[in-house]
């Protein structure tokens, strides 16, 4: 799947917004989940397996890096970096 | 405290909550304690344990790394305290307004920001010389927990530890553990299946998708997961098959097909409570307290005492304490226990849902709690975080707080029960960064509670966003 840049950062914070039970209309590409949301390694699971359920968006956790997890803007580039080819 | 002083007590419950934990450690009311709030023990006990996926490098945050401080409100004068770095001087004073003794402080060489306070200690030969001479003149030492990070510590300073190998501690610590000791015993339990390799995770997820198709939800826990992490809540078959998949897949990169997860159906919860007893060398167990816990996503935020319990409940829980005790006892552990249990929405109580074989967040509210505060007030232990401009001095938020700053004579207020955790984030940042206040609440009762909460809110707004 591949979808443009904007739509990929709203689908991301969509499916944020569904894991941590919360309004995030003021996150962007550079909120940080870790720190301003509060995401640890459990939602990032959760986050990992809405993103597959709603948007059709597959990762494996075990590729991920942290740094691919600092922000909004690294979460998409990694997903975007992993779907290329598909 | 002096040597001549020293003895064994008739009864461990004759003791007031140091004494108490000192004498259970130690076998000695009169042991020198070097308290360590090594807050991170869990995540040395997780490691090399297989559970759910895992992403992020695992360190703690720079506000969990400055949790050592708790440990200063536990000890006594006479006592050591190992910190990262020296306390603000203005809280110490206000600790001393409320006529607390202190431990002695040991300080680490350096104190780098996401670095845990064992490691620091580790890498400090300064320190270490003289926790050396500490141990020569008999004190032990008393972390939060202990893993193999702190017995290192304790090799490399010649000082004791004043609790069991790490082997037991983690080994006790296990969710699995805590299950099968619960079966044992015939206490209530949430119906659930104890998972060590890939195969009888599998088989439990069988099991649980009978569950989810009644309506039901299930918890997927790492055995050894951190505090409220390492959780997956599953409300759907989909979810299930996803974990099943996640681990199918690095089992067969890896090779390793252990793991260590419990399967659990989500109890309908109406109140969760925390309970802490001591388990003392000679076997015998305190009953200490009973707290309800406040979370938020699992997380833990706080504590209020007393909790509401009925009579029953409150027997079914002491009555439960003194049976894990006991087995813990013949398991090889002593030392303090915090166990998490809860009251479901039918008025049913499961008594022991985790053992946490450590200090408990509240283990360091209680001396507070002996010395200070009113027996018959209401108390809530909270968390605030707010994200900071720049870095706060006690002072300032004494004066911020004003008149709800507590005070002994006034027997309610905010009491700060540790500092260090608000400026945790400037130690290698300028520009806003996280901070945590740990404050106890206490007031005469839940209305007035409820009413210092929202002002005390209120008054730490001015010092930046609520979290």
């Amino acid at each position: 799947m591949t979808a443009p840049a904007g739509d990929l950062q709203a689908l991301v914070i969509k499916s944020l917004e569904s894991v941590l039970n919360t309004d995030l209309s003021n996150a962007g590409a550079g909120t940080k989940l870790f720190e301003e949301l509060g995401l640890d390694s459990t939602s990032v699971l959760e986050l990992l397996m809405t993103l597959e359920d709603d948007h059709g968006i597959e990762v494996d956790p075990e590729q991920l890096e942290p740094e691919n997890l600092e922000t909004v803007a690294a979460v998409c580039a990694f997903i975007s970096a992993s779907t290329a080819g598909d | 405290m002096s040597i001549e002083e020293a003895h064994v007590p008739d009864d461990l419950s004759s003791l007031d909550f140091t004494g108490g934990l000192r004498f259970a450690c130690t076998g000695d009311t009169a042991t020198p304690l070097v308290l360590l709030g090594n807050i991170e023990v869990e995540r040395e006990w997780a490691r090399g344990e297989p559970g759910l996926p895992a992403v992020g490098d695992g360190a703690p945050s720079a506000v969990v790394a400055r949790m050592d401080e708790l440990a200063l409100v536990l000890g006594e004068a006479g006592d050591h305290v190992v910190l990262k770095s020296a306390p603000d001087r203005g809280y110490l004073d206000y600790l001393r307004s409320l006529g607390l003794g202190l431990p002695g402080i040991e300080l680490t060489d350096r104190c780098r920001a996401r670095v845990p306070v064992t490691d620091e200690a580790r890498e400090s030969p300064g320190l270490l010389r003289r926790l050396a001479g500490l141990g020569r003149a008999g004190a032990r030492l008393l972390p939060h927990g202990v893993s193999r990070a702190e017995e290192a510590l304790a090799a490399a300073a010649h000082l004791p530890v004043a609790l069991p190998a790490a082997d037991v501690a983690k080994r006790v610590n296990s969710k699995i553990y805590g299950r099968r000791l619960a079966a044992r015993l015939g206490v209530p339990l949430a119906q659930g299946w104890e998972c060590e390799s890939v195969g009888e995770f599998e088989s439990a997820v069988d099991r649980a998708a009978e569950v989810l198709a009644a309506g039901g939800t299930v918890g997927v826990k790492d055995a050894y997961g951190v505090s409220g992490k390492g959780i997956a809540v599953a409300d759907r078959p989909r979810r299930l098959e996803q974990l099943i998949r996640m681990v199918r897949r690095r089992a067969e990169r890896t090779g390793d097909h252990r793991l260590a997860v419990v399967v659990e159906v989500w109890a309908d919860k109406a109140v969760d409570l925390n309970y802490h007893f001591t388990v003392a060398r000679d076997g015998s167990v305190r009953f200490d307290f009973v707290k309800e816990a406040l979370t938020a996503g699992g997380v833990h935020q706080g504590h209020r005492y007393p909790a509401r319990l009925t009579p029953a409940h409150r027997d079914l829980v002491e009555d439960t304490a003194q049976q894990v005790g006991k087995s813990l006892a013949a398991d090889g552990y002593f030392g303090p226990v915090g166990v998490d249990a809860i009251v479901c929405r039918d008025g049913s109580l499961l008594p022991l849902l985790e053992i946490n074989a450590r200090n408990n967040m509240s283990s360091y509210q209680a001396r507070l709690q002996e010395r200070c505060i009113p027996a018959d007030a209401v108390v809530t232990a909270r968390q605030f975080d707010v994200l900071l401009p720049g870095p706060v001095a006690f002072a300032r938020l004494a004066e911020v707080l004003g008149e709800l700053l507590y005070r002994p004579e006034a027997g309610h207020g905010a009491l700060p029960n540790s500092f260090a955790t608000v400026n945790a984030g400037f130690v290698d940042a300028s520009g806003p960064a996280d901070g945590r206040f740990y404050l106890m609440l206490i007031a005469p009762g839940q209305e007035r509670s409820d009413a210092l909460a929202a002002e005390v809110t209120a008054r730490l707004a001015e010092f930046g966003e609520l979290r």
